[in-house]
């Protein structure tokens, strides 16, 4: 296998500091060279290096100027960008963060502090690569179990905007409900292992079928796997028990109140909820009033009570996202026209 | 030898002992302190303050990095002049040629007992 080299734009008017650059890095990485800012972000546009160095003064634009024009552009704005100054002053390397920098590195260069922070830059950036693919990854399982029964797919979106809403309103942390609203997508996964024939079924399921449909949760569960990291854990936990039932009349265990874990309890509403408002091929979309009485009717017996008063107090953002992600603007999605979930 | 003038060891420790390598450093500094030093005295002429100070700026860097303390001081005094006052600037700017006349005589001991060989004229 032919590992590509990272590729790294070195911005310096100074010969001096190309030369030490170059033999610093010219070993790990693919390297670009420009003197000035102009060339800088022609480079940048045409090569997309992985990381940019760039000195702040120079003849011409200087340092913060490029960096101010690459972060606004769409193109350019991901790269990130290292400075490299003589200038020891806290007010310029604050502008420079807030320019969008990730580090500064003082001159004069040495090249061992300048390889170990190249280093690092290109790894938390790996990461983030990592960490997105991740995230479409189990975004597109979600929209694959989708895909069997609701051509759409928009479900799964709003459900999971509708859970980290909720998730908000009850005191979870920003982290705790991204954690929810990136694992939401998978709570259907298990209709992956359900027949056409009785997923698709136009009609009532008749007892067999039903109880092979209930079998979903075990299934999406057994295909997440168990897991030490905490989204593929959460996504396990929320495909296991978004059919619970507050009162234990829910499946697969007819687990009871808090023995459903809250995520479960919070995907149970989100669901519900989206689907009684969304029109499905074997049913007419109910009205938001009827879908709020339903939540009010089954506080206690299907969802938990403590959640749904907070579900109903967050109705306006809810709507908002119903809006946003209403069917008749999306049409049939697509394999290339699925949204990113953000 | 003043190492606050050249500290040739300094510059071993941060490059290492590669005679090519550092044989481009030395030349590439020079070249450096050579190009700036005619274009200090055409921004003088011209009165241009904010010329003056980036191309101080820059004698600073290019001083740090060869590992001459003394020049990028005097560099730093002339970097941080605000307003064009000439017989200071001037001053500093004798300061600043003696300076490095002074480096380029050390330079050229240091890298003939060395064994090293660069590549401009005038050492």
């Amino acid at each position: 296998l032919i590992q590509k080299k990272n590729t790294i734009l070195i911005v310096d008017d100074e010969p001096i500091n190309q030369l030490i650059l170059k033999e610093t890095l010219k070993e790990h990485y693919e390297l670009f060279f420009a003197n000035e800012g102009k060339s800088a972000i022609e480079s940048a546009k045409q090569n997309f290096p992985d990381i940019i160095l760039l000195d702040v003064m120079m003849p011409g634009m200087s340092g913060h100027e490029v960096c101010s024009f690459l972060k606004t552009n769409p193109t350019t704005s991901h790269i990130p960008i290292i400075f490299i100054t003589a200038m020891a002053d806290v007010k310029q390397e604050t502008l420079g963060f807030s320019l969008g920098a990730v580090d500064y590195i003082t001159k004069p260069i040495r090249p061992a502090i300048v390889a170990a922070r190249v280093k690092t830059h290109l790894s938390l950036v790996r990461a983030e690569e990592l960490k997105k693919t991740r995230l479409q990854i189990i975004q597109s399982l979600g929209f694959a179990a989708e895909y069997k029964d609701n051509e759409t797919g928009l479900h799964v979106i709003r459900m999971s905007h509708y859970a980290k809403i909720l998730s908000l309103a009850l005191g979870y942390s920003e982290d705790a409900a991204d954690l929810i609203f990136t694992a939401a997508p998978m709570h259907d996964i298990g209709k992956i292992g359900i027949p056409d024939s009785i997923l698709l079924k136009q009609g009532k399921l008749d007892e067999e079928e039903w109880t092979v449909m209930k079998r979903h949760p075990l299934i999406g569960a057994e295909i997440i796997g168990e897991h030490s990291d905490d989204l593929l854990r959460t996504a396990r936990e929320i495909s296991l028990t978004h059919h619970e039932k507050w009162d234990g009349s829910g499946y697969p265990y007819g687990l009871q109140k808090e023995d459903i874990c809250a995520e479960g309890r919070i995907i149970a509403i989100a669901d519900v909820f989206d689907a009684l408002t969304t029109e499905r091929p074997y049913k007419k979309s109910w009205s938001n009033k009827d879908a709020i009485q339903l939540l009010i009717d089954e506080s206690g017996k299907h969802f938990d009570p403590n959640f749904v008063p907070v579900f109903l107090e967050q109705m306006p953002a809810i709507l908002e996202v119903k809006e946003k992600w209403k069917e008749k603007n999306y049409g049939t999605i697509t394999k290339t026209s699925i949204p990113a979930i953000e | 030898m003043n190492r606050n003038q050249f500290d040739f060891n300094e510059l071993q420790t941060v490059y290492g002992n590669d005679p090519e390598f550092l044989s481009e450093i030395i030349s590439a500094g020079i070249k450096t302190f050579d190009s700036v030093l005619p274009d200090l005295n055409q921004e003088i002429e011209k009165q241009n303050i904010e010329s003056i100070s980036a191309l101080a700026h820059k004698l600073k860097g290019t001083a740090l990095t060869l590992c001459c303390k003394n020049l990028a001081i005097v560099s730093m005094e002339l970097e941080s002049m605000s307003n064009f006052v000439l017989i200071e600037i001037t001053d500093c700017i004798e300061k600043i040629q003696k300076e490095i006349m002074e480096v380029k005589k050390i330079i050229a001991t240091v890298i003939a007992k060395e064994g090293i060989i660069i590549g401009v004229s005038g050492i």
